[in-house]
Order: C-alpha cells, then structure tokens, then sequence
C-alpha cells in the first residue's frame, strides 16, 4: 500500500486542480451526447444508473430531470419541507416510495419509569411531533420509536430491503451515500429538494463527473472497511471527490461483505463526493433475499437477472481513476478537524502550516504519536459503523476485559433490529460486563443533538463519520476510528491499537 | 461612495423559495418572463465583506446540530457561526470578523442581531470549499437570516451549492490569489450578478462564471418546484413505461 502512496498522492493532486474546473465544465454535462439513448458508447454504472431514471433530458442550461425510486425522510429536515408543500395546496405524490424514521433527535436512554421518552427539550419533541403528523397527514410509513423497525435511516434501509440495486434514493442527509452500496444512486439533499421529491418524486440534477477507485489487498486483522476509507479519504482531501460520483472497485470491495461495502459508501461525502457506488454482485443479492420489502420468488430471480447488468462496461472510461493497495494498511485515526486528516495509528502527527489551527483545537502538537492520548468517552455508533458486524468486531476485543477507569463507553446499535440480534448474540452482556453502556438505536452522539454529548475539551474516540471542531459538543474533540480501535482505547483509556492487546494476539477472527 | 450607498439600499434582497408567486419556465426557456423589475431577483449586492480567511468551512460551524429543531426556516441568523461567535460564558468574541467593537463594545453585525449601529455586512470573503460536511440547507437559512447575501470563495461544497441557490444565497467563485486582494483591501465591495463581475476599489474587477441555470434562477428568482410541477405529465409517463418496461434498467 504504501508503495502506492505515491501514485495516490500525484492523483490527488491532479484531482484537485481538475475540480477547480468542475463549475465551467458541468454545464456541458446536460448537453452531452453521451445521455442520448441508443448511443453505443462504453458506459459506467453511474451513466446506466443516470440514463435509466431520466424523465426529462437537460438541454441548454436546463438540467434533467430525475426520478427517485426511494425517498427516506426523519424528523429533521423534513418539516420545513412538508410546511412548503401544504401551503402550496399540493400533496405528496409517492407516498408508497417514501419512508421515515426517527433517528436524529432521538434519546438513546430508553423509556423513563414512567412511560415516557427523555426527549432533550420541547422543540426536539415537536419535531418528532410534526413528522409524525406529517407522515400521517400524506400516508407515509413511519417507523417511530414504538416501531421494532426503527433504526438510523441508513441502517434501516437495506436492512428492510427497501434498498435495491438500480434504485435512485435520496434522503435530506448527506450519508445517504450509504445506499450506494447496493449499486444504487444515492445522495443527500436539502430541505428544499426534499420538497421537490415530495411533490414530484423527481429532482433537478446536473450530471457529476465520475471517479474509480480501484482497491485491491487482502484487508490485513485487526485493520477494517473503515480504516480503508479513512486512509482514502486522508490522500484526496475533503474536497478531493468534489463534483465526482465514485465507483469503488477492485478485489477488495468484491471480498467485503454488505456491512464493510456501506461503511465505504457512506463516507464518500467527507471527500466532498457526489455519491458512492458499488456493483452489485452474490454478496449483494444474497443480502437481499427475504428481506421484508425485498422481492421474492420468481420476481426476485427476474431482478437479479437484471441487477447483474449494473456494471461499468469494460472499456468505460472515468474522468478520474485511482488505484490503492491495502495488504499493508494499519489502523487509521484522525488527528485533526476534518475527516481528511487523517494517518496510521503509529505514526507521528505530521507538521503541516495548514493544520496548525486544527491542532491548537485538538490540542495536539506535530511531531507526537496519537496513541496514548487520554480519552474521554468511547462511542460504537452512527451510521458508518453501529451494524452487526461492527458490533461483533468490538465485542470480540472488548470481551472479558474491563472499561478503562474514568471512561464512559457507550454502544449504540444502529437499529432496533441490530439490538434485538446483538442481544440474541449475547454482545449486550459482553459490553455490559466491561463496563460500557448499552443502548437505544439513533444517530446519538455522532452529532450530539440528542442529549448524548461530550462536554467541552473532553476526547471522544468514535466510530462516526466527522470529527469537526465541536461536532460531539460544543468545545469537544473528536478522533475517527474504527469499532475494532474504538473498543480497544476504551480497555486502554487512550488512544490504543488493538494489534498489541497480548489477549487478542494469535486470536483467530 | 455616495452612489455605492444608494444601490446599498436597493437591490439587495434575499429569495426565499417557499410561497412566492413565480413565473415557470419551459425547457426552451421561451416562456419565461425576467420578474427582476418586481424586485424578487437579486442582480447586485454592495456591502463591505467579512473575512473568515479558513478553507473547508463546514457546516456544523456556520450552523451546529443542536440548532436544528426549529421545524422554520426562519431565526437562524441568532444560531450562525454560533460556535465562534460566541464565547464559552455566552459572551461576543470580540475576535469574530461577525462581531465589531465599537466604543469598547463588542456587537455582531448581523441583521437578526437587530443591530442597526453597526453597518451591515452582507458579502462573506472565505477560504476554499466552503460549506462541507453535512447537507443541511439550515446553513444557507442561517446565513441569510444574519444578513449575508453573497458567499465569495474558491470552491463551494457540492450540496452546500445546491441549497444556497435555492434561497437565493448568491455564490461567488474567484481564485484563491484574488481572494487574498480582496481580503485585504478593505473596502466596499459590489457583486453584479447580472454582468458577473466583482469590483472593489478603484483598482480590482474581475469575471466570475456562475452555472447558466444557476444564473437564471438567481436573477429572476425562478423556484425549481414550479418547474418540476410543469414536467407531471412526462412523470406520470415514465412512471406507466417503468411499470409496463421492467427489463429496461
């Protein structure tokens, strides 16, 4: 991998200097050739996924219009957006292609002795109010906290099979690059165009450019899909993929499983990309069987059929293509104030002039390691790592050792049904008996809107997606990981690699 | 000066998206009708700038998380930057471009603040992809709400983009070397939307490109939603021939 550095860094230089471009060419874009049916040009998944849901071509300095399969909605951006479209006397036009959750706001204490639900404060509780009205004011299927399908909207999607490949789904938050897992387009948007999509089902969309990145290596133990895209993500920068749908490809995105393909999907926005998409294949369609709102039978061995055409043609070309090596990949945490900022867990924090300001908030210095920095408070959550799997991969290193003194661990399962299947797994026990905290499904303390919220200065290890300054609370500090680092910083009460725990070294996974 | 202050108070007027009257366009654009003369398009914006000389200003800085139970779009503009604004004691950091200090006394410059002793400041003067992060249109909301009509950066984020253009948040993109011109000069500074050109001062003028769409849309203060009622006919058709078609991905 890191022979490959090089390659990735010269790319990623050449990308940024190419997204500076990106506002005068994406208007050639919608008048492109490419887009008309009956071309023979080669074609990437994004063009088959762009071409199929158009109901309106863009000409001129019009962009298309694009039908959306999947619209996932929550209490928070939606309101404003349900207010818009009532007032205008119009009503929700699919409503059978929409469906909420309540994850944002949401406590994560569960019930109090008397029945009802710590909500933060009154405005919080309207909004789950309101978008409980909303939803079913329009008949739209709401899983709300009594419901045992409720969960982080990314989590719940695939897990209901509501996500399929070939779909277009938007959701009004940025992670719903996540969906993009499954061979789907699938972006986030704003309030606005969540009015759009309820009214219309569609939305006006200028076409990206498209970017490849070819992964290949066996992912080496204790090292996971999130220190991958950490590691990506630390070469093109925040800004990096900006204007770019990419494709993640290679032998290493073939040999994940769903869970490890949408931790790499959902954290494509933080290199400022458009979406992540990844071919469907066995593994996909596998997942998918028998899920509630999967299709079955016949019908399902019909869109298999035709999900295994949702492939880049062979000769497709990409505006931008990167290859990485991962057989030597080590755990990854960030160091600074954006996700970008990012290195290997040994390494030495680098001196840069840019970082300095990220630094002085971090209260870190250039030149010294990361690990064994004192933590505050461990989270396992968020949408990028609160699956199964992720929940496994911390049991097994926390399993049978202690919580460090001084340090709140706390676990977040990423949906009712994640916790019910923990539970039956007996992780909840293993977590509990460390000394962690085991609780209800929501987004929690990777934006903290929710009461679960670090106090000001302290350090916050976290299996979320953004380590911006006071994102887990006003004044608090936050370092990126994965489950596997998360849980073992929480047995050290620092910054610690899992790889020198001597209980899990010859341990077999 | 004196006619910089007259265009000052006249043209610079915020969209919001929802409730207005609009005309709608078609593909060809022949229908459409230029409703700048009824004061809903912003064709040019005059102020003197704040400067936040950072790059990859997200959005959980121009608008923290814990702001986003409001189910409004509006009084945000309390909520803007609040982070860096404010100090931990809930005072005004008085080392905040949003704040000036005047006999001694921190305020913010921001029109939510009700503020009318300090000269509004409505151009934004930042570093490179600004708005990162999260896809909350909350940030355009709160920018708007404080005052700021026009963002001047290198680069804008992605859905940052999209949203700011759907409230009428005008956007400007010059090269990180102007910006720094800029930044420095300290004067007044006019946007004209319709020409597309920055000027400052006696010696700075400079071309921006903005998207054509983007273009129209923030002159003539066009709301995408009318255009996309316009295309129901053709939804309908694509819905009927994807149902009939299922072979056709």
């Amino acid at each position: 991998m890191i022979s490959d550095s090089r390659n990735m860094i010269s790319s990623s230089s050449n990308m940024i200097s190419n997204s500076n471009n990106v506002v005068s060419s994406s208007n050639k874009d919608s008048s492109e050739s490419t887009e008309k049916p009956g071309d023979h040009s080669p074609l990437t998944l994004y063009d088959k996924l762009w071409q199929s849901h158009l109901v309106r071509l863009g000409s001129g300095m019009m962009p298309s219009v694009l039908y959306i399969d999947l619209h996932l909605i929550h209490e928070v951006t939606s309101p404003q957006a349900f207010a818009q479209i009532k007032g205008r006397g119009l009503k929700v036009a699919r409503p059978d292609r929409t469906f909420a959750t309540m994850d944002h706001s949401i406590p994560t204490t569960g019930r109090l002795a008397d029945g009802t639900l710590p909500v933060i404060d009154s405005s919080a509780a309207m909004q789950l109010d309101q978008l409980a009205r909303n939803c079913k004011e329009n008949g739209i299927q709401l899983f709300d906290i009594t419901s045992t399908k409720q969960g982080i909207v990314h989590v719940i999607g695939p897990e209901l099979g509501l996500t399929q490949p070939g779909m277009t789904i938007v959701c009004g938050d940025s992670h719903s690059s996540t969906h993009g897992a499954f061979g789907s387009l699938a972006f986030g948007i704003g309030t606005s165009e969540v009015a759009h999509v309820l009214a219309t089902q569609c939305l006006l969309q200028k076409k990206s450019k498209s970017m490849r990145i070819n992964i290949d290596g066996i992912i080496p133990k204790f090292v996971s899909a999130k220190d991958v895209i950490l590691y990506v993500i630390s070469k093109l920068g925040v800004g990096g993929a900006t204007g770019h749908v990419i494709e993640y490809a290679g032998s290493t995105v073939r040999a994940m499983s769903m869970d490890e393909r949408m931790t790499l999907c959902n954290m494509s926005i933080e290199a400022g990309a458009r979406a992540g998409i990844i071919a469907p294949d066995d593994t996909t369609f596998l997942y998918i069987a028998g899920r509630e709102f999967a299709p079955t039978g016949q019908e399902f061995d019909r869109s298999v059929e035709i999900w295994r055409r949702l492939v880049s043609d062979s000769d497709a070309v990409f505006d931008m293509e990167i290859d990485v090596d991962v057989s030597n990949l080590t755990p990854m945490v960030t160091y600074g104030t954006n996700p970008g900022m990012g290195m290997q867990i040994e390494e030495a924090i680098p001196y840069d002039a840019g970082i300095s300001q990220a630094l002085e908030y971090m209260k870190f210095q250039s030149g010294d390691k990361i690990l064994g920095a004192k933590i505050d408070i461990a989270f396992l959550g968020s949408c990028t790592n609160s699956r199964l799997s992720d929940l496994q991969a911390a049991a097994e290193v926390i399993q049978g050792q202690k919580v460090a003194a001084g340090v709140k661990f706390i676990v977040v399962p990423g949906s009712k049904r994640v916790k019910s299947e923990a539970e039956a797994l007996g992780l909840d026990k293993i977590f509990i008996e460390a000394g962690a905290e085991w609780r209800e499904p929501g987004c929690s303390m990777c934006l903290a809107m929710n009461g679960d919220t670090a106090n000001r200065g302290q350090l916050v290890i976290s299996t979320s997606n953004r380590n911006f300054e006071g994102r887990q609370g006003a004044g608090s500090r936050t370092v990126l990981a994965s489950p596997i680092t998360v849980a073992a910083s929480a047995i050290a009460g620092s910054i610690a690699d899992a790889r020198y725990i001597p209980e899990l070294m010859g341990a077999s996974r | 000066m004196t006619t910089l202050k007259n265009e000052q108070k006249s043209e610079a007027r915020s969209i919001a998206s929802e409730g207005r009257e609009v005309r709608s366009i078609t593909s060809e654009g022949s229908e459409a009708r230029s409703i700048a003369s009824e004061g809903r398009g912003v064709r040019s914006i005059v102020s003197e700038g704040i400067v936040l000389p950072l790059d990859n200003v997200d959005t959980d800085q121009i608008i923290p998380a814990r702001f986003l139970t409001t189910v409004s779009r509006e009084g945000l503009g309390k909520a803007l930057f609040y982070d860096w604004r404010y100090e931990e004691n809930g005072e005004l950091n008085p080392n905040s471009p949003f704040n000036s200090i005047a006999s001694d006394k921190t305020s913010p410059v921001g029109a939510s603040a009700g503020n009318s002793k300090a000269p509004q400041k409505s151009i934004l003067i930042t570093g490179d992809n600004f708005g990162c992060g999260s896809s909350r249109e909350h940030a355009s909301w709160a920018l708007l709400d404080f005052g700021i009509r026009a963002v001047i950066s290198s680069r804008f984020a992605d859905i940052f983009r999209s949203n700011a253009q759907k409230n009428g948040l005008v956007l400007v993109e010059l090269s990180p070397e102007d910006i720094n011109v800029l930044s420095s000069l300290g004067l007044p500074i006019q946007i004209n939307v319709e020409s597309m050109t920055v000027q400052c001062g006696e010696g700075f003028v400079r071309n921006f490109v903005m998207d054509e769409f983007d273009h129209y849309k923030i002159l003539n203060g066009v709301d995408e939603l009318d255009y996309l009622l316009e295309c129901r006919g053709e939804i309908s058709d694509y819905e009927n021939k994807k149902t009939i078609d299922r072979d056709n991905i």
